[in-house]
């Protein structure tokens, strides 16, 4: 069988998995399992699936044996938490007065969502367009700047995930996604990413980040010279967090060769990382923004393209042909959504519970040699594993292990390039919530670490 | 920032759907635009990014129920287009309250790593009531990434990496669905597209290049056409199509038959969408039901209860093979709102009967407009089958010049009698009505259409 990747998240046919289930999930769970397994074509990362789910509310998740998980991962859609009661109260409402909008026409809620979108965006963004998931949406930003500047090639970064459509893959630097496809997307290039702790520039050596990947993206954009646009993830999954030099050097190289600047925000919008957009955290504005997941409240898939102000340029074209483009239903679940992000301070809340959950962890971090770094912007962290600190060889195992060990203590996170924890939970977890969190994972990594 | 705008504007403008900037639709709005719906379109146009199918929109939609849309206003229309979500109605109560209550039960979303029963039901519904040996679905938000799951599963089983589809289809607005649909409107400016995507000509025959008026003649031009394309390019992963064209042109069964064997002898896969077609719309379940069964079927649209985004693919247990791959990585795979939905409109469909309805309804329609057609000389052809039909509009029986000025005119005229209709390729008026409409509903429908058409033939345009 062709090698296994791990670049996106835990797979799913490993050892370590079916011990798992086999210690804890019952008959019921199991004939689930199996008949997903039955209908469902398989998936690295979805089925077979490692557990069957009764519901998903705030903070958790609970299975069908009613154990409950607190979901540090949630596919990044759950800014206010699953089944946020005035969401759904918001939809219910929108059901009974019009559930669908064909493309011809308009309607009051698609357009206050819009103007909702531009009014929380910087100064100067002021157009939206509007599709069911992010990856259609990347798709638009990618064809717009294709009109915009009569180019075709782009910049993205090695190990990102834009989604799983030709483009998006042909952006996108996995070889999960990428492998036996055939040719990819004509003139899509890419550039290592920045990530201090393992740069492959080897700057650790030069006594640290000295721009020199960003330099590197400015060497191709001026190489090529008809770039399209850089398409990257402000901050990537892993999650290494820029300096906001690296992307002020990148914005202004742009600048200079015509080439727009898109951010890819479908996990992180909306105040995980303590901010609205994650690019005011670094100084910088991109062209276009493109946001998703959470958007839709968890509920309703909903996923938004924003642009600057210059760039309403495709009116004779259809970049966004979406069926759903305006969704009266979607766009209420979204407006109730930002409503209660902005009503309940989450963005803000999201820094708080955040910079104390870093500073927790980079004490655990202390207390852990198996812990080689960790990092984070709000409720967006990452605790990276290794076997040795100083070779940093990535304790993969390991990881996988601690997740196992986490989830029978009841949390629930992803694993991100075989050997970084990522955390990201809902932006209502209380600190007192974030406590126990670390405790359950500090106790597994001290498991496993024993256990070695 | 410099931008230089490369957009050629002389093309092929219709080829979709009726474009938003034509003299008729700016009449359209001096005529009809109260001060409300104008203030809100004047929003939609301040803050959405113009397109040349959406906004500037037509007008402001604050209802939508069973066969009816209803403006701002209070004015009520009978859809005929609804962009194909409403096969169970508009605003299905029955659905509403099915998702209703599964918001009360808080499974409104499931992280990918897991399943859940409402999934699951509609993946094993699925396999039961596809045709043949179809079994195996995979799930995501829309009919485009449902279409590029199918390229991408047909590219990962057979190795290569081309594909055949059809001239004028439209499988969605994503890269790769824009690369095999065939329209100039989501391609021209846009730079290269997906490598190997090549075309041929659906099959028409009214309008064919051979001016052949046999079936079996046009039948065998169509399918020499592509076996010539798998012999000089090998490496076709599948040739993809609507069963049955938007038009819509109803393809013999030999032709199908023969673009399978064509397939099999050349290691290529079928991929069938029925995005528009599945669920009752043609008189069948499934419009496959009517020639064969394909590889890979791929549903949407009204998959999704009329309101919620959803779509996928079902296909054989022999392509089940690709478990190391990620092909569906989409957010909401396992969506459990959006499986609810499904679940509930299939329901809706079958209790009601509603496909023996779409194929009564429909052979009713089909009778009146080919008496139509003896009674105006401005109709061409009528095409279709099922609640699935259309009238080619020309200027000269004999020439068959599209008459695209007077289905534009019709189009308008239409509308302001309370129908609304979509046109293809300019000319071509669609009927895709919800497929609870009844007779006598139906019959207002071909009335309406018998008056507008009347008046345009007599020189009175929009
Ligand atoms: C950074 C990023 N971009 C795009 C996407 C694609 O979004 P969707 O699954 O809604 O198509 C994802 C989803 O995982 C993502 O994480
Ligand atoms: C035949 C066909 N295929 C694919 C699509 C794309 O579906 P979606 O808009 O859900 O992406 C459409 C939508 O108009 C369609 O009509």
């Amino acid at each position: 069988m062709a090698k296994l990747h791990r670049s996106e998240g835990d797979i799913n046919l490993s050892p370590l998995r079916e011990k798992w289930q086999k210690e804890n999930l019952d008959d019921a769970t199991l004939s689930l399992l199996e008949e997903d397994s039955r209908y469902f074509l398989k998936q690295s990362l979805s089925t077979p699936c490692l557990n069957g789910m009764k519901t998903c509310e705030g903070l958790y998740i609970e299975d069908l044996q009613g154990r409950r998980y607190m979901d540090f991962h949630g596919n990044n859609v759950h800014q206010v938490g699953f089944a946020n009661p005035e969401v759904i109260e918001a939809v219910k409402n929108q059901l009974d007065e019009l559930a669908f909008c064909t493309r011809r026409y308009t309607n009051r809620v698609a357009v206050d969502l819009a103007k909702k979108l531009v009014q929380i965006a910087p100064d100067g963004f002021d157009k939206v367009l509007l599709c069911p998931g992010g990856t259609g949406a990347i798709g638009m930003a990618l064809k717009l700047a294709r009109v915009a500047t009569g180019r075709h090639k782009t910049i993205s970064m090695w190990d990102s995930f834009h989604g799983a459509s030709l483009d998006a893959i042909s952006i996108g630097g996995e070889a999960i996604f990428r492998q036996d496809m055939g040719p990819m997307m004509p003139g899509t290039e890419h550039a290592p990413p920045p990530d201090e702790y393992r740069c492959i520039f080897g700057c650790a050596d030069r006594g640290g980040c000295d721009m020199t990947c960003a330099r590197y993206i400015e060497y191709m954009l001026e190489k090529e010279g008809d770039i399209a646009a850089v398409i990257a993830e402000p901050i990537r999954s892993t999650p290494y967090i820029p300096k906001p030099e690296y992307w002020q050097i990148i914005r202004k190289a742009c600048d200079k060769h015509g080439t727009l600047l898109i951010f890819d925000e479908v996990p992180h919008c909306l105040g995980r990382t303590g901010k609205m957009f994650t690019f005011e955290n670094f100084n910088v504005e991109p062209d276009m923004v493109v946001i998703g997941k959470g958007l839709g409240g968890g509920i309703f898939p909903l996923a938004a393209l924003i642009v600057r102000k210059g760039l309403d340029l495709a009116a004779t074209r259809a970049l966004g042909h979406y069926t759903h483009e305006k969704s009266p239903v979607g766009c209420a679940a979204a407006l109730a959504t930002i409503n209660y992000i902005e009503k309940n301070k989450l963005a803000e809340h999201a820094q708080n519970v955040g910079n104390y959950a870093l500073s927790q962890l980079k004490k655990m971090q202390e207390r852990h040699h198996l812990i080689g770094d960790v990092r984070g912007l709000g409720l967006f962290l990452g605790i990276e594993l290794v076997k040795d600190r100083v070779t940093k060889i990535r304790a993969t195992n390991e990881a996988e292990a601690v997740m196992y060990a986490a989830l029978s203590r009841g949390l629930s996170f992803k694993i991100t390039m075989g050997n970084i924890l990522t955390l990201t939970p809902p932006l209502i977890i209380t600190q007192e919530e974030m406590d126990q969190a670390l405790s359950i994972l500090e106790e597994s990594i001290s498991e496993i670490e024993i256990r070695r | 920032m410099n931008f230089q705008n490369s957009i050629n504007l002389s093309r092929f403008e219709s080829e979709q759907g009726d474009v938003n900037t034509t003299r008729n639709r700016q009449k359209y709005w001096e005529r009809n635009l109260s001060e409300t719906a104008g203030s809100i379109c004047a929003r939609d146009n301040k803050y959405f990014l113009h397109q040349n199918l959406s906004t500037p929109v037509m007008n402001v939609l604050s209802k939508a129920h069973g066969i009816y849309i209803e403006d701002i206003d209070g004015n009520k229309y009978m859809d005929m287009h609804g962009n194909g979500v409403h096969n169970a109605g508009f605003n299905n109560p029955e659905i509403i309250q099915a998702i209703k209550d599964q918001l009360d039960t808080q499974m409104t979303f499931c992280p990918r790593r897991y399943t859940n029963s409402t999934a699951v039901d509609l993946a094993q519904k699925l396999a039961e009531v596809t045709p043949g040996d179809l079994c195996k679905s995979l799930f995501c938000p829309g009919g485009s990434e449902a279409i590029e799951m199918a390229i991408t599963l047909a590219k990962q089983v057979t190795g290569h990496f081309k594909t055949i589809s059809f001239w004028d289809s439209f499988h969605g607005a994503g890269f790769a669905a824009a690369s095999v649909g065939g329209e100039e409107l989501f391609k021209g400016g846009m730079g290269p597209m997906m490598p190997g995507a090549m075309h041929v000509e659906f099959p028409n025959y009214y309008r064919n290049p051979w001016g052949f008026s046999n079936q079996e003649e046009v039948d065998k031009e169509y399918l020499r056409q592509i076996k010539t394309i798998l012999e000089r390019e090998p490496g076709v992963a599948a040739i993809i199509g609507e069963p049955i064209s938007a038009t819509p042109v109803v393809p013999s069964k030999n032709y199908w038959e023969g673009v399978k064997d064509l397939c099999e002898r050349y290691g290529a896969l079928v991929i069938f969408d029925e995005i528009i077609e599945g669920f009752g719309r043609t008189g069948k379940m499934f419009a496959s039901e009517h020639f064969i069964t394909p590889d890979v079927l791929v549903l949407g649209k009204s998959m999704g209860g009329g309101l919620l985004p959803f779509a996928g693919i079902v296909t054989k247990q022999r392509y089940d093979n690709l478990k190391h791959r990620s092909i569906g990585h989409y957010t909401h795979e396992k969506n459990a709102l959006c499986s609810t939905a499904a679940l509930a409109e299939m329901e809706y469909i079958q209790k009601n009967n509603l496909v023996e309805n779409a194929a009564m309804v429909g052979a009713h329609a089909m009778s009146r407009l080919n008496k139509l057609k003896e009674k105006h000389p401005l109709i061409g052809n009528i095409a279709g089958v099922g609640l699935h039909l259309g009238i080619d509009l020309v200027k000269d029986p004999k020439t068959k010049e599209r008459a695209v000025e007077e289905a534009d005119s019709i189009m308008y005229k239409a509308m302001e009698r309370g129908l609304a209709f979509k046109t293809i390729e300019g000319n071509i008026i669609t009927l895709r009505p919800a497929l609870t409409i009844t007779m006598d509903e139906m019959d207002q429908v071909v009335d309406i259409l018998d008056d507008t058409i009347g008046e345009v033939e007599n020189g009175k345009f929009y």
